[in-house]
């Protein structure tokens, strides 16, 4: 079994938040400020996980362009569409 | 310091258009360049118009639509050093009621500058950027319409106009 490295992290929050954390220990959900924010924050990366993929992505980019020696996104008459797309709206 | 308009990056894409190396030289050599949300908006436009263009990339990043799209904008972004700034005031009471800061203030202009919507609204976000203390003297731009509005941006707003032809 790996053991995680644990570590501690200043934090400045706001009464309102801090009241909300409060009512979560409150209703019986939370046994501490420290478990409801530990909690909370990984419900909070659960949900921003795809940004790993859009980062992975932006990195592939930039390895691409290295390859190609030049900008890897080349888009024939998107100036064009752009600014026909202005005349429409 | 300059507000980069949505066209100039979309021209360093494009390898029809003859501006192209320019708009890339200047996206280079620029050193502080602002874009706001109006510039991703179109941006995202943009590139979803063009999607078969853009499909061999996407297997490449193996990312589905919504977020090859996103990950193209950050990497222009990153790569040409630019800047995203939001707008902090979000709405503003007009007779017409509450609306999104930007968009009151380019219906403001609208009857002096007789803009296109979209350009009217680059307008609004660098008078808006420039109340909150972005340094943007400049607008570099490749759409020929801002020409009309050249002598209002200097007089009005301190803003250099800069046409790529």
């Amino acid at each position: 079994m790996v053991l995680k490295v644990v570590r501690v992290v200043p934090i400045r929050l706001d009464d309102d938040t801090l009241g909300f954390i409060d009512m979560l220990i409150n209703l019986g959900i939370y046994n501490s400020r420290s478990e409801a924010l530990r909690d909370l924050i990984r419900i909070g990366v659960d949900e921003l996980k795809w940004m790993a993929k859009v980062n992975e992505a932006v990195e592939k980019l930039f390895k691409l362009e290295t390859e190609y020696g030049e900008i890897p996104i080349k888009i024939k008459g998107i100036l064009e569409e752009l600014l026909r797309g202005r005349d429409r709206f | 310091m300059s507000y980069v308009d949505t066209s100039i990056i979309v021209a360093a894409l494009d390898p029809s258009d003859s501006r192209s190396r320019d708009a890339t030289k200047i996206l280079e050599e620029e050193t502080y360049k602002v874009i706001s949300e109006l510039t991703i908006l179109e941006l995202a436009s943009v590139l979803s118009r063009k999607w078969k263009l853009l499909s061999d990339i996407a297997d490449r990043l193996g990312l589905d639509r919504g977020l090859t799209i996103i990950a193209i904008i950050l990497y222009l972004i990153r790569r040409f050093n630019l800047r995203y700034r939001g707008i902090k005031t979000q709405s503003k009471t007009t007779p017409l009621g509450r609306i999104y800061k930007p968009i009151a203030d380019a219906v403001e202009i609208a009857s002096t500058l007789n803009l296109r919507a979209l350009d009217l609204l680059h307008i609004s976000y660098i008078k808006l950027l420039r109340e909150e203390d972005e340094p943007i003297h400049k607008l570099i731009t490749a759409d020929k319409d801002f020409q009309t509005v050249k002598d209002y941006l200097e007089k009005n707003l301190g803003i250099h106009l800069s046409i790529l032809e």
